[in-house]
């Protein structure tokens, strides 16, 4: 065998050999998250996407929507738009990757999106009744500034 | 000695009302009974004419919940409206958060 083939063979052995060293100690394993899962942190329980079609334009007022919803999470000038948002787990498998090293040591990381943010957004006329509803939701981990920046960017119904 | 009297006191000293929000049921309620009832609002709208309350749930009822910035520690806003003539038109305690989950 020519010696520069036995030194590439002997090069790409030792790559395969840091590789499987590096990997060895991590496992993606999957990971139930109950159906009942509850909102995150601080979030509201009481708004989701199906709060929407409950707010007509032209009809649905302020004020009817803090009676029905409560006090927002965002409100603009002079309450021009309201805000609300919901950051919840999701509920099914995902998937979560442990690491375990040596000297004996363990970590993790959830792997694609085990959490969901919501936003509902209301614009107001001059007159306190609703002139646009829009709701926006991501997928994502983490999940911060997720949405975008523009508080009543999304009011577009 | 004393101190640590009062402090014991105070920690053993079970939170809530169960009679806090009775008085929202009955006739010709003012802003400042409110007021002298519940404290200040959390937060005012249209002009002043609503206002609102964070209500949590104690071991012996209702109470109203220190400001924070989201809804940890609170499972329930209540939302108070005021006629021109400064009495309670119209009141509602709106469920926030499961009161059952941890703050």
């Amino acid at each position: 065998m020519p010696a520069a083939l036995t030194e590439r063979a002997g090069r790409c052995g030792l790559a395969g050999a840091v590789l499987v060293l590096a990997l060895c100690g991590c496992i993606a394993l999957p990971v139930p998250v109950h159906q009942a899962a509850k909102t995150r942190g601080g979030s509201r329980d009481n708004v989701s996407a199906d709060s929407a079609p409950q707010i007509l334009i032209g009809q649905t007022t302020r004020l009817d929507l803090l009676l029905q919803f409560g006090e927002p999470d965002g409100r603009g000038a002079g309450d021009q738009w309201f805000t609300y948002r919901t950051h919840r787990d999701r509920a099914g498998w995902h998937w979560a990757l442990v690491v375990i090293g040596i000297p004996p040591t363990a970590g993790g990381a959830p792997l694609g999106n085990w959490q969901r943010v919501e936003r509902l957004t209301i614009r107001f006329d001059e007159r306190g009744v609703v002139a646009a509803v829009g709701f926006e939701g991501r997928n994502c981990t983490g999940c911060r500034n997720v949405l975008s920046a523009g508080e009543a960017a999304g009011a577009t119904r | 000695m004393l101190g640590a009297a009062c402090l014991a006191g105070c920690a053993a000293t079970p939170r809530g009302d169960p009679h806090l929000l009775d008085f929202l049921d009955g006739a010709g309620v003012t802003r400042a009974a409110a007021i002298a009832r519940l404290g200040p609002a959390y937060a005012t709208y249209e002009n002043g004419r609503v206002v609102a309350y964070l209500i949590d749930s104690g071991p012996l009822g209702p109470y109203v919940a220190p400001r924070r910035g989201d809804w940890r520690g609170v499972d329930r806003d209540l939302i108070l409206v005021f006629d021109a003539n400064d009495m309670l038109a119209q009141h509602r305690l709106i469920p926030i958060r499961d009161a059952s989950r941890t703050h």
